[in-house]
């Protein structure tokens, strides 16, 4: 179904990627491991929005720190939209 | 700390941007990216690309072959990662690229984290190396808490816009900043950030396009702390003399100001693609 004024899938037309984990992301001591992180995070999102977008379907992130989702919404511009949602 | 919500949270890294049709013409600038790093930074091989890393010898047809694989994988589905990793020193150093379609073409970056210690020449050195090496248009040395303020206003208005009702909840607010100062810019997908630039960083390099798009005069006399001229009438334009720091008012105003007297927002606004909402 579509949501009133809101013009994209709802429901089941929802593609989800779901990161679990990852308490160690601002750990001084992981600046490598973040990087490799963050380079694959950037893959997988522009994948995910390719095929979101090939399909017709929308595209979200969900991550369970806040500090990360308040990361990824300003490199990525809020697209796509990354919820927090504490493990 | 001025982000009273992300103390210790934060990092920094070098970026530069070009324009680029494919992963595949990256090769050339990403040899030079990686052997800058080796030799500024004191990184060592042996490198390895993608994740997993396997071996590679940073060498153009090697670089070549590898982005040709990670074409190859993503062209069946797959997320591979462009990166390359110099695993000999103490902490490995990655190096990532990525290819981002706009509708003003697409777009190629590379980046690398901030080591803690100064490269050889210092950062200005680096981040020139890093731009001219690379064919950037653009480049410039950024931190998450100042990415943060400039996009994390708008990039959340636009994530809440983008996400169905029943779950905005779920999108936090942005970041507070204590000092109370207004740093907001528009997201860099919204505008051709070929013409201009996506902020103000402690080190930047601009080249001769995004400078006129600015205005040269408005652009040297803007407030910088140094400017230094680089290769076809690119400009590297340093904010303050010592690392900037968002805890320091002062370099938080000189920001404010570098912006107003550049007229950064409105360049951003007018540069913006009708389909950016």
């Amino acid at each position: 179904m579509r949501s009133p004024g809101y013009g994209l899938q709802t429901g089941t037309a929802n593609v989800w990627e779901v990161k679990v984990g990852f308490g160690w992301f601002f750990n001084p001591g992981s600046a490598g491991t973040t990087a490799a992180t963050l380079a694959r995070w950037d893959a997988q999102k522009n994948l995910g929005i390719a095929v979101a977008a090939s399909c017709g379907y929308h595209h979200l992130w969900a991550h369970p720190d806040r500090y990360v989702v308040q990361l990824l919404i300003s490199r990525w511009g809020g697209m796509p939209p990354v919820v927090n949602i504490p493990g | 700390m001025n982000d009273s919500a992300t103390p210790g949270r934060l990092s920094r890294r070098v970026l530069a941007e070009r324009a680029a049709p494919s992963l595949l013409d990256l090769a050339p600038g990403l040899m030079r990216v990686c052997r800058t790093v080796e030799q500024r930074l004191a990184a060592h091989g042996p490198w390895t690309a993608g994740d997993p890393g396997r071996s590679i010898a940073i060498e153009q047809g090697a670089i070549e072959q590898f982005l040709q694989q990670v074409m190859r994988a993503r062209g069946q589905g797959f997320p591979a990662v462009c990166s390359f990793t110099a695993t000999g020193g103490g902490d490995p150093l990655l190096v990532a690229a990525d290819l981002e379609p706009t509708p003003a073409g697409a777009l190629a970056s590379v980046w690398f984290p901030m080591p803690e210690r100064e490269p050889a020449g210092g950062w200005l050195a680096l981040l020139h190396d890093v731009a001219e090496g690379f064919g950037a248009h653009h480049a410039h040395l950024e931190a998450d808490d100042l990415l943060m303020r400039y996009q994390g206003r708008r990039a959340t208005e636009r994530a809440r816009a983008a996400t169905p009702p029943e779950l905005r909840a779920y999108i936090p607010d942005p970041p507070a900043f204590v000092d109370g100062m207004n740093l907001d810019l528009l997201v860099p997908q919204e505008y051709d950030r070929r013409q201009v630039p996506a902020g103000v960083w402690w080190i930047n390099y601009w080249d001769r396009a995004q400078i006129a798009t600015l205005g040269e005069g408005r652009v040297r006399g803007a407030g910088w702390a140094q400017v230094v001229e680089a290769a076809e009438g690119a400009l590297l334009l340093t904010t303050t003399d010592e690392p900037l720091d968002l805890a320091n008012r002062a370099h938080v105003e000189r920001l404010r100001l570098l912006i107003d007297n550049l007229g950064l927002l409105d360049a951003q606004r007018h540069a913006r693609y009708e389909s950016s909402g």
